[in-house]
């Protein structure tokens, strides 16, 4: 890590310091422990000179041995210090002394006493010489030599320690001050670092590390440092926020801006900006679109150079319009005001677009400053009101056209009812055969035109709009058992069935539009018998599964089947359009407008439902339609004495019929009555069952015969069981043929009943109840029939 | 209460341990303290050699009065500090019945004190190997009994024979120390009768050894034109300083002391001579305090060389170290043997009871006694110092032989 200046210059002055105090202190401890030293060896010596000298007294005065005295100069001069020690007599005769190898010229002629000088020996070195007389110089004096390297030395050797000790000292201080320095200045130079980094970093808030958190060390401190830290870490704190505040600010400002931005050029609208000289500042980008032309090559030019020249002019009075006019000093300024052109522009390719100019003021907002233009292309929109026009006139006409197939029909209608008319009134009187054939023919073309007439007239209402459904109550069952009876006639003339049944699950009583129920109906089951050969044209009616139509609605299936030529696959659904028919040479064998099923499928699906078809060539067809209701109550149809099953609860019944869906139809009616039938398919069958009823003792108190029946017929079996049975049973005839010849034979015969087939349950029940009531009659007789609409043919 | 166990045994093993042998009735323990290493070791041991040939006979004829001397001896070093440690040790640990055979002046002035201190306990030192005065005069003259000629009569006869044959500038060299201190005293004194002053005088340290050049003392001395040179050393540094003096072409008679050790500077001189093919044994004269061992026809030398071949006595082995060449026969070991002599009769005469207290009464109830020398020993009440005689001694054919008063001419000036 490299060491910032400011720590070395501390630690430089800190050592200088330490260093020189230490050399400083030595050396002052040196000079004065050098006196010492000096005062102290000077002493020592003058102990020993003086010691030597009091115990010299002896040897020299009394005993005269030198060899003794000798021998205590030897113990003393072993003192540390003690350089030499010379004992002189009074004449200055050396008696004992230390020197090898002999005494030096300077000491021996030295005479005084109790002097302390310094004395250099050449060839031995320095001496501090202390002398003593002995006894007051009278015998003679001592020398002790102290030597003055000891007292170097010591001195030297002092000095050696104490700089030693001191640099010791110096080196635990230096250490100290390093470790103190480093520790004020590491963290500063932490700061420093962290603040260059903060200086260099594009942005302070790191979400992953925050930048502060290396501080958090040294922050911990208490002491300035941490203060400074601390404060540090707050402005870092501080300047992050307001970073932050600023980058999420600039970041909404450029947002809206582009949001802004992308508004303006993702319109279609054109929106230009003009200055005060009419150049415009800002052309979006949409001129491309609009014009074809680059919105930056517009960019400080006239945009009325884009305009058709003769609508310039009206362009410039309508900038002119919404630039107001010289405000007085002071006065509000008027903000906003603008204006509305269309003008006609020049695109790159010099085709023309309508546009609309609308020009807004707004030089007093200072984002802006100036007139906002927006060009709005309505070209288009000028085209779709023209179109719009054409198709209302289209219409218009189409409905007049209506109006008057309509008028036509029924000026065409009103005279045919008149031939219709006349015609059955001529033919009511006498004519002869001749008469009565062209008659026949006449009445038989003018239904047929009145029939085609309705046709078109329907087709016409519809593709016109006019058909409005309307909604009653009605009785579903007597809706279907009336229409099935209608048609009753055409269908027994080509020896046709035509059964029929209602589901339980279907109310008894619905709204909706019976009248157009009818119709399809009718339609269908017309052509069922159209283009069924033999056989049957069945209808049955379920209700769809709950929930298909809604709450208090049902949606009713209607099924049409027949046993005729069938309709190939290819041409199913082309039979639903106007004027088809599945074959074009069909229309010539068969007949008709082609316009049937295009009504009935038109009529089902204004009655909220669907038609279809299924059907293979040959087999016969189904046809299929729904229809949605609501359901309604048996008080919205009120009934007169709605006859009652109860008589007939627990009777037999035997049917007889070779139409097993008949039969079939016929049995479960009865059974809902409380009826037990057995349903047999023709008289010796009948007849068997009789006889074997009469073998077990049991007898049937109804009995239903089919008068149309191979081998045997209605009325042969008739006659064969009343024969038998002597007014025992209720025999009631269900035919299909002439009505009025067939309730002449019944009444022949002496039956109780006879019924027009298709039998409506109402009729067989009030009939079966009057014939056990022992009237006989043709209670199912009325034919009510429809109101106007003819059907089929 | 015992910090080390080991203590416990240690302990019982003093307390077991018998009585210091002072008291033992069957002997009579005789403490020295010498050099027996350093540069003057060739005087320890060959005076304990000499002693302990004696010894070594007593003890082999039955000791004195039934009791064998047993001779304990501690190296000093030729040091004054050690010379009194080992004093108290002998004395109090060994148990010394007296002190015998002390070497060196410095040495043994240092132990008088303890002599005087130790005076209630008799503690006397016979015959030690110095001839300095304090031990003859003084204060502690009376601790003190000797059996040879002071250094001053052996200076004062160095002095007096160079004088009468004409040599009277006499110079000093000497030890700077007591021994030293006493010889130079001896020969300033000797001078100082006949009206005389030293010349010059130079000093050596003790401890000076042989390879070590004394060749500033040999200029001191000889820029005052002395006539002879009174040597006062040890024979280390004599035999250097007769080297250096030799060496520089210088012939000046040089005379040492008894102390010297004759045979131990003759020994150092002929090897060096050997060397450098020159003879430094001429003009040499040593001064003796024994007859010299050549004399076989006094009895004292006879005995001495036949109980020396006998015993061939060796120093104390814990107190030598590494080789040292014995001396067959040596002035040092004579003075040794008649120091032996001396202490023997004492002892003797101190009868079966010997006790310290009696010690000097006997001594000084000796009298006079025939050793086999030419004259009779002698010590008394005012005589602590049983011998005067003086011998001259010279170097011929490798040996010292004795130097008739007559041959001192050949020097004469």
């Amino acid at each position: 890590m490299k060491r910032s200046r400011l720590f070395l210059r501390v630690l430089l002055t800190l050592v200088a310091l330490f260093g020189a105090a230490t050399v400083l202190s030595a050396l002052l401890a040196a000079w004065l422990l050098s006196d010492t030293l000096h005062a102290q060896y000077r002493s020592k010596g003058e102990a020993i000179a003086h010691t030597i000298a009091n115990a010299s007294v002896d040897h020299l005065l009394l005993a005269r041995d030198a060899a003794s005295l000798q021998a205590m100069v030897d113990l003393y001069a072993e003192t540390e210090g003690v350089g030499y020690i010379l004992v002189q007599d009074r004449d200055g005769e050396v008696m004992a002394h230390t020197f090898v190898p002999e005494v030096p010229a300077e000491l021996r002629q030295r005479r005084k006493a109790g002097s302390v000088e310094s004395l250099r020996i050449p060839g031995e070195g320095v001496y501090l010489d202390v002398s003593a007389p002995i006894l007051e110089g009278e015998i003679g004096r001592v020398h002790v030599g102290m030597r003055q390297d000891v007292i170097d030395a010591g001195y030297w050797r002092s000095v050696r320690r104490q700089s030693l000790a001191g640099g010791l000292i110096g080196l635990a201080a230096v250490v100290a001050a390093y470790l103190l320095a480093r520790r004020i200045t590491r963290p500063l130079e932490q700061l420093t670092a962290h603040a260059r980094k903060v200086a260099s970093l594009e942005k302070l808030y790191e979400p992953t590390s925050p930048v502060s958190a290396e501080l958090a060390p040294i922050a911990e401190r208490t002491d300035e440092i941490g203060q400074l830290a601390q404060a540090f870490r707050h402005m870092i704190g501080a300047l992050t926020e307001r970073e932050m505040c600023l980058t999420w600010a600039e970041q909404s400002l450029r947002l809206s801006e582009r949001k802004f931005r992308s508004l303006i050029e993702n319109v279609s609208d054109v929106v230009l900006l003009l200055n005060d000289k009419g150049e415009a500042t800002y052309v979006s980008p949409s001129l491309r679109d609009l014009l074809d032309f680059s919105a930056k090559e517009w960019i400080d030019r006239d945009p009325t150079l884009l305009i058709h020249p003769d609508d310039r002019a009206a362009f410039r009075e309508a900038l002119a319009s919404c630039l107001p006019v010289e405000v007085p000093e002071g006065s509000t300024s008027i903000v906003g005001e603008s204006a509305s052109v269309e003008v006609r522009m020049l695109r790159a390719d010099g085709s023309l677009r309508i546009v609309d100019a609308a020009l807004c003021n707004l030089r007093s907002d200072l984002a802006v400053k100036g007139v906002v233009v927006t060009l709005r292309d309505i070209t288009d929109r000028k085209r779709t009101v023209e179109l719009q026009q054409a198709r209302d006139a289209a219409e218009e006409a189409s409905r007049l056209k209506s109006q008057f197939l309509t008028n036509i029909s029924h000026e065409i209608r009103t005279p045919m009812h008149h031939i219709l008319g006349l015609t059955e009134l001529a033919l009511g009187t006498n004519l002869d055969e001749e008469q009565r054939d062209y008659l026949e023919t006449t009445k038989s073309s003018a239904e047929g035109l009145l029939t085609i007439l309705n046709d078109i007239l329907d087709f016409s209402r519809i593709e016109a709009g006019r058909l409005e459904i309307e909604t009653a109550p009605f009785r579903i069952r007597d809706l279907v058992g009336d229409a099935m009876k209608l048609m009753a006639a055409r269908a027994h003339a080509k020896g046709l069935e035509l059964p029929w049944e209602v589901s339980e699950d279907v109310p008894e009583v619905v709204v909706g539009d019976a009248n157009r129920l009818r119709r399809v109906l009718l339609n269908l089951v017309g052509n069922g018998i159209k283009f069924t050969a033999r056989g049957e044209v069945g209808v049955v009616v379920r209700r769809e599964p709950a929930g298909t139509a809604g709450a208090g609605r049902c949606a009713l299936r209607f099924l049409v089947r027949d046993t005729g030529i069938g309709i190939a696959a290819e041409k199913q659904q082309m039979i639903f359009e106007p004027f088809v028919q599945a074959d074009g040479t069909l229309t010539r064998k068969y007949g008709g407008t082609g316009l049937g099923l295009a009504i009935a499928r038109s009529l089902v699906e204004l009655m909220g439902g669907k038609m279809g078809v299924q059907s293979k060539l040959d087999e016969g067809s189904v046809f299929h339609f729904t229809a949605i209701v609501e359901e309604g109550s048996e008080q919205d149809v009120p009934r007169e004495a709605a006859p009652s099953p109860e008589g007939l609860q627990g009777l037999r019944a035997l049917v007889v019929d070779d139409n097993a869906t008949n039969g079939r139809i016929l049995a479960t009616l009865l059974r809902s009555w409380g009826v037990e039938p057995v349903v047999v398919d023709g008289g010796p069958a009948a007849l068997r069952a009789l006889d074997e009823a009469d073998a077990r003792g049991e007898k049937y108190q109804l009995i239903l015969v089919d008068a149309q029946m191979p081998e045997m017929d209605g009325y042969t079996l008739a006659g064969k069981i009343t024969a038998r049975l002597e007014g025992a049973g209720t025999l009631v005839m269900l035919s299909s043929a002439d009505r009025a010849a067939g309730a002449a034979r019944c009444r022949e015969l002496g039956l109780s009943g006879y019924l027009t087939k298709p039998v409506k349950p109402a009729e067989l029940l009030a009939a079966l109840l009057a014939a056990r009531a022992g009237t006989a009659g043709s209670a199912g007789s009325a034919g009510r029939r429809g109101r106007d609409e003819g059907y089929g043919k | 209460v015992s910090r080390c166990p080991a203590a416990w045994p240690v302990a019982l093993v003093l307390l077991a341990w018998p009585a210091p042998p002072a008291g033992a009735a069957d002997e009579i323990v005789i403490g020295m303290s010498a050099a027996f290493r350093g540069p003057s070791r060739g005087l320890g041991i060959e005076l304990y050699r000499g002693a302990r040939a004696w010894f070594d006979e007593v003890n082999r004829q039955g000791g004195v009065h039934g009791r064998k001397i047993r001779l304990v001896a501690r190296d000093d070093g030729y040091d004054p500090a050690p010379a009194v440690a080992n004093t108290l040790k002998l004395v109090n640990d060994d148990g010394a019945f007296l002190l015998f055979g002390y070497v060196g002046t410095p040495t043994t002035t240092r132990v008088l004190p303890l002599l005087e201190r130790y005076k209630d306990e008799s503690i006397y030192l016979f015959c030690p190997f110095t001839g300095a005065e304090p031990l003859r005069k003084g204060p502690y003259a009376g601790r003190v009994f000797n059996l040879r000629a002071s250094y001053r009569e052996e200076t004062g006869g160095l002095v007096k024979h160079f004088v009468a044959i004409g040599r009277k500038r006499i110079a000093v060299f000497y030890q700077i120390d007591a021994y030293g201190r006493s010889g130079w005293d001896g020969v300033r004194i000797a001078l100082g009768e006949k009206g005389l002053k030293m010349v010059g005088e130079a000093t050596y340290r003790r401890g000076t050894r042989f390879a070590q050049s004394l060749k500033p003392q040999v200029e001191i001395l000889r820029a005052t034109s002395p006539d002879a040179i009174i040597c006062v050393g040890s024979y280390a540094a004599c035999a250097a300083f007769a080297r250096d003096v030799r060496d520089a072409g210088w012939d000046v008679p040089i005379a040492n002391v008894s102390f010297v050790g004759s045979e131990n500077l003759l020994v150092l001189l002929e090897r060096h001579g050997k060397q450098t093919s020159r003879d430094y044994t001429a003009n040499l004269i040593n001064s003796q305090v024994v007859p010299s061992y050549q004399r076989t026809k006094l009895p004292a030398v006879t005995l001495y060389r036949a109980l020396m071949d006998k015993h061939r006595p060796e120093p104390p082995a814990e107190l030598v170290e590494g080789t040292y060449q014995l001396v067959r026969y040596s002035f040092t070991s004579l003075e040794g043997f008649l120091d032996a002599r001396l202490v023997v009769e004492v002892l003797r005469k101190l009868g079966k009871d010997p006790r310290r207290d009696q010690l000097r009464a006997a001594a000084e109830g000796l009298g006079e006694l025939d050793l086999g020398l030419e004259q009779r020993v002698a010590l008394g009440p005012a005589r602590h110092q049983a011998m005067n005689e003086v011998y001259y001694t010279v170097v011929e054919k490798g040996e010292f032989v004795p130097l008739p008063d007559a041959d001192w001419k050949r020097w004469r000036k």
